[in-house]
């Protein structure tokens, strides 16, 4: 419990920098942001995280004329994408990360010792330390490479006039939408083209049932409602194999 | 996708678009990280969904084994093991479900966490009482998990889950498979899956095991033919098996008169049975028997009383025949006796229970719920869009409706003329939906049940069809057999006059005959029976059904022992009783019912 409650301190203290630093904001205020945004975080509603420290970036970020990064944007992003993933993760993963720290801990504390875990508890801290891990070393490649395409997509005037000239020199195509968009179909066709495969036999059947009763649904509505109403009224309309014996018959007896 | 993913991607879109519209650095940046961040969790899952899935394998062992076939008794404690394998390491979360019918009762184990306030001091208390404040506030429900739900939270390459059940009532368990929902670790996304893991098992019911058996020996325990008699009357062998205390109702020439002499106290010879007693028993299944909750049935207690008959007779050598009677048809068991004549009885008793009940005339929103949600749960795959196009509608539940006969469609492999019409026809709609559910299991209780037949009617048939039926056993019937009427008689007190003439019929050819009504409230409907308990709703309809029952049963039981039957009015050890007791008399040739066991 003691952990958990530090767990959330630090990330209020985050909070705290990332929304106010540099601000006059008055205290009142930003202890009630911080707790609106923590008890959002206890019910693991990230958005919320999100929806704020972009409020907070749309009104006091400047506006430059030219994209420049360094290295603090990046660990910015990565700390905002951190404390969402934290959100998301749940209470679970707070006891587990509780759980690990105190694992940590032990040899230091000698009091703890008695508190004993069992292989799988071991096993399991493990696995999501590891992933937190991994997901870390993911979120600050994944922010470069945006941190890269914003700088190469032509979003200023200057880059827009930079884009303009260069592909004038390099008689390449003038705007990046035709490349980008050709890229974007051929990974929605990859993946249409996974999923088909992946289909089961019974969704195939459903799937080729469904379209033919679509194609002739109104057709098909049509003969249905009439059969319907005759039945109400009282007549028999199934063709059975006395109807069409008697029919041809008939149709013999005709001749 | 679900909304957590959906509010990220758009507050992504809007803070990049603002971003850039403003020349905004950072937010641009932050905004385009969120976006990517779930582009790249999706592009996870699908690898998941489309590698991981497929290769996941279940075999499921019941008691220990995994046979695709086989038989459970009532009542007793089924083990069920599954065990998941992969190929590859199969990553959290991961929910896994077996899907257990309704028939089988699942063993959740409520436990309530002591108070630990005493141990601790007044700061740590209200530290305590604080943090417990914020825990409710963040996790508010609290889910009991059952125990044929399990969680992966950890990379494995195979598992082994264990639960137990109970098995209800008589009938046929079909444990379809195992529901999978597999979700990412931050619930961005989420697929249900289902894994066809099909086991079938026929639940034979339950019996009493009669534990004071009385002595009988016999040395030719096979039926003269028809009109020889091998001692003149039953009972009177010619081999002394015991002495006991003379009782109302002994023949006088049965009297040992020098012993009771000795003794001073009249004692009666008991000599060896040597003709079998043969037992007949009319079980009746119709609707009445049949509706309600699994183990609350009539049919359950009347399942219960005729194996535990049967198998009194059986491990004394008498042989027992059955006669099935429900609103359609009447089955005849052939004579049956040793151990494997009463698995055949068992086996012919829980397939009989299991009966697809009356078509429904028509559909009612409850019944389409329901088997949406029987839908979601067994076909959830069937259910995604991307596979399943419906016509255009403006209305939710239209389309909703569309989707439902598209899996129907697909499950009875109806052809899309008869998909057309299962959309515009409620009769087949409601035909095909209480399928759905009969094969899901659910017992005969709303929404299965739409148009209960009306008592009167099915009253006078289920008493011509089980008079006939007796009339029929009694015409083939030789010495000493006893009748056993298993029937809900209280729904149908007015048409007891069909069958009270096959009963004297039965009675003036020397034969015993037995009734045995169960009832639902499973009290007996004596005077204290009929006192509300309380003033509650409940406690007041009990009793007001208790004072129904009470009446007619009075009625009836005064009918039918004017006659000299022997009745109860309850599905349970006491009924049994009453049979074994009239099974002796037959046996002694006594012809009263004192002194025999009771």
């Amino acid at each position: 419990m003691f952990i958990e409650l530090c767990q959330l301190l630090v990330i209020g203290l985050f909070l705290e920098l990332l929304l106010f630093e540099g601000t006059e904001v008055i205290w009142l205020i930003r202890l009630g942001v911080i707790a609106a945004l923590l008890a959002g975080i206890l019910k693991s509603q990230g958005w919320f995280v999100l929806l704020a420290l972009q409020a907070s970036l749309f009104l006091r970020e400047p506006r430059r004329s030219e994209m420049y990064f360094g290295v603090v944007p990046v660990l910015f992003c990565v700390t905002v994408l951190a404390i969402i993933a934290y959100t998301y993760l749940g209470r679970s993963f707070r006891m587990r990360l509780s759980e690990w720290l105190v694992g940590q801990l032990r040899p230091v504390f000698s009091a703890m010792e008695n508190l004993k875990r069992t292989s799988e508890q071991e096993s399991a801290e493990t696995h999501w330390m590891l992933f937190s891990g991994a997901r870390l070393f993911v979120w600050f490649v994944l922010v470069v490479v945006m941190m890269i395409l914003l700088q190469r997509l032509p979003l200023t005037v200057s880059m827009r006039s930079e884009w303009l000239r260069s592909s004038i020199e390099n008689d390449l195509t003038v705007w990046p939408g035709a490349s980008l968009l050709v890229v974007a179909i051929m990974l929605v066709v990859v993946f249409r083209e996974m999923a088909w495969r992946q289909m089961s036999a019974a969704q195939a059947s459903l799937y080729m049932k469904s379209s033919f009763m679509l194609y002739h649904y109104r057709d098909l509505r049509m003969i249905v409602l009439r059969r319907l109403k005759l039945k109400r009224a009282g007549l028999s309309t199934s063709v059975d194999k006395r109807t069409l014996v008697k029919r041809s018959s008939e149709s013999e007896a005709r001749k | 996708m679900t909304s957590r993913a959906r509010w990220l991607m758009l507050l992504g879109l809007v803070g990049l678009f603002g971003g850039v519209l403003r020349g905004q650095v950072l937010l641009s940046l932050l905004s385009l990280s969120a976006f990517g961040w779930i582009l790249f969790e999706w592009f996870r899952f699908q690898m998941r969904v489309h590698f991981e899935l497929p290769r996941l394998r279940f075999e499921r062992f019941i008691n220990g084994r995994n046979e695709a076939r086989g038989s459970l008794w009532v009542g007793r404690l089924v083990h069920i093991e599954l065990r998941l394998t992969s190929s590859v390491a199969i990553q959290p979360v991961l929910q896994i479900r077996d899907v257990v019918p309704e028939i089988l009762e699942l063993q959740i184990d409520l436990e309530v966490q002591p108070p630990q306030d005493s141990v601790l001091d007044k700061k740590h208390r209200f530290a305590e009482r604080s943090w417990k404040r914020i825990e409710k506030f963040a996790e508010p429900k609290v889910n009991v998990q059952p125990p044929n739900q399990w969680s992966i939270e950890t990379a494995c390459t195979k598992a082994e889950f264990k639960y137990s059940v109970h098995v209800r009532a008589a009938g046929e368990l079909a444990l379809p498979g195992v529901r999978l929902t597999l979700e990412d670790p931050f619930g961005f996304f989420r697929v249900h899956r289902f894994v066809a893991v099909e086991q079938r098992f026929l639940l034979l019911p339950d019996y009493y095991q009669a534990g004071e058996l009385r002595p009988t020996i016999k040395r030719q325990n096979s039926l003269p033919q028809h009109g020889i008699h091998r001692l003149q009357r039953s009972g009177t062998g010619a081999e002394l098996l015991e002495l006991r205390e003379y009782a109302p109702g002994d023949p006088p020439k049965s009297i040992a008169w020098k012993v009771s002499a000795r003794r001073d106290n009249l004692m009666t010879r008991k000599y060896e049975s040597e003709v079998p007693v043969r037992v007949h028993l009319f079980v009746d299944g119709s609707f009445s028997t049949r509706v309600g909750g699994y183990g609350l049935r009539l049919l359950d207690q009347i399942n219960y009383v005729a194996a535990s008959v049967a198998r009194a007779a059986i491990s004394v050598g008498d042989p027992v025949s059955g006669v099935l009677v429900d609103e359609t048809r009447v089955q005849r068991l052939p004579w049956l006796a040793g151990d494997r004549g009463f698995l055949q009885l068992t086996k012919a008793l829980a397939e009989f229970s299991h009966a697809r009940p009356l078509a429904a005339k028509s559909t009612t929103p409850y019944l389409q719920l329901c088997a949406m949600r029987v839908c979601h749960e067994r076909y959830p795959e069937l259910l995604a869009r991307r596979y399943h196009p419906i016509p255009f509608s403006f209305f939710a539940s239209t389309r909703e409706l569309y989707r439902l006969c598209g899996v129907l469609a697909e499950v009875f492999k109806l052809s899309p003329y008869e998909h057309v019409e299962l959309i515009h026809d409620r009769e087949k709609l409601g035909f095909y939906l209480q399928e759905l559910l009969h094969q899901a299991g659910l017992p005969w209780m709303a929404p299965m049940i739409l148009t209960p037949p009306d008592p009167a009617v099915s009253g006078a048939q289920r008493m011509q069809l089980l008079g006939d039926s007796m009339a029929k056993a009694i015409a083939h019937a030789r010495d000493n057999e006893v009748f056993v009427v298993l029937a809900d008689l209280l729904s149908c007190g007015p048409n007891l006059s069909q069958l009270l003439r096959v009963v004297k019929l039965a009675l003036a050819k020397h034969h015993r005959v037995a009734f045995v009504c169960p009832t639902t409230t499973f009290l007996r409907p004596t005077a204290e029976a009929i006192e509300p308990k309380s003033m509650s709703m409940n406690d007041l309809l009990l009793a007001a059904e208790q004072v129904r029952v009470r009446d007619i049963a009075l009625l009836m039981k005064r009918e039918l022992m004017r006659l000299g039957v022997s009745v109860t009015f309850s599905g349970e050890r006491p009924a049994i009783q009453m049979v074994l007791a009239e099974m002796d008399l037959a046996r002694d040739g006594r012809t009263l019912l004192q002194g025999a066991r009771s």
